[in-house]
């Protein structure tokens, strides 16, 4: 249940599949980040590195995963839905149990600065 | 109806309250039963507190006390909790079912009605609130406008865009929107666009 990594340190599976998901999310459209939460610090914890954002869990012999992510401004339920796809596929890539529950947090949105020039006089 | 319902159960709570404090005082002989009467003389009643005054043997008295004093605590408590506003809701859950949740906090949903506003041209500043009510929501928005535009369309222009990109991107339908437009006043710096 554990994989080598590059920095010379064994990482627990749950560290590779958090790992396996930032990447995943972090490549859809809409997505402009990953937050670390805001009433608690949702992270997964390996040696010496920490998935801010991503949370892993096994209840009932599935894996299921928190995701907080920073949005732009798009239609937040489909986006939602995307990301809970890719969440999925890449649990099934790197986990040896299948997806369970995906819970989507949008934590912040990232709106395009207006187009219109402005200029403010005293 | 939920209004006139907490006002009977804080009325209810206060009146046992009251009882409970009157039983403690007659139990332990600081409330005199020719006190009460002084308020109001009614037979039955002065035959009630006699009896519950007088405690046969002695060591009742500091149990009805003890149990006045409890009841009276209970009452206190409840009306606090009755008075003691509810939590609000950070989140808005857009889906909640056997696949996972998906939930925006509000904040952000009051970050993309402000935004909607300050796009409309005329608006200078803009601070919304966005609430719940059931199914849909409801956004909540004070705006200053240029004080040379009309404030009438700029209001209508401005709850036209809050309904439009909050039901764009939240996906569920705005119910209301009320926006209160005040020009800015005249000192205020000017926005060129």
């Amino acid at each position: 249940m554990a994989r080598p990594r590059l920095t010379g340190h064994v990482q627990p599976t749950s560290v590779v599949v958090a790992q396996a998901i930032r990447d995943a999310v972090l490549r859809i459209p809409g997505v402009a980040g990953l937050s670390a939460g805001l009433r608690y610090v949702e992270a997964t914890y390996g040696h010496g590195v920490t998935v801010l954002g991503v949370g892993i869990s096994v209840l009932e012999g599935q894996v299921e995963a928190d995701v907080h992510v920073v949005a732009t401004a798009t239609p937040l339920p489909a986006l939602a839905s995307q990301v809970r796809q890719v969440v999925q596929g890449a649990i099934r890539q790197t986990a040896v149990l299948p997806p369970g529950r995906v819970n989507v947090y949008v934590d912040d949105i990232v709106l395009e600065e207006r187009q219109a020039q402005e200029a403010v006089l005293p | 109806v939920n209004v006139f319902n907490r006002l009977l159960a804080l009325l209810f709570f206060l009146l046992v309250a009251a009882l409970a404090i009157g039983a403690i005082g007659i139990a332990s002989g600081l409330l005199t039963i020719h006190s009460v009467d002084r308020v109001h003389m009614y037979p039955p009643l002065h035959h009630a507190l006699s009896d519950f005054h007088t405690s046969h043997p002695e060591e009742t008295r500091i149990w009805k006390v003890l149990a006045s004093g409890a009841i009276g605590l209970l009452a206190l408590v409840l009306v606090l909790l009755e008075l003691t506003p509810k939590r609000k809701e950070r989140e808005l859950q857009l889906a909640e079912n056997q696949d996972g949740d998906v939930a925006i906090r509000y904040s952000i949903l009051q970050k993309i009605a402000e935004r909607a506003s300050m796009d409309v041209p005329g608006v200078q500043e803009a601070h919304c609130t966005v609430a719940r009510a059931k199914d849909s929501l409801r956004v909540r928005c004070r705006v200053g406008i240029d004080r040379y535009a009309n404030a009438e369309a700029v209001g209508t222009q401005t709850e036209a865009a809050i309904k439009q990109q909050l039901e764009r991107t939240v996906g569920r339908p705005v119910e209301q929107v009320a926006v209160q437009v005040e020009p800015r006043p005249e000192r205020a710096p000017i926005r060129v666009r």
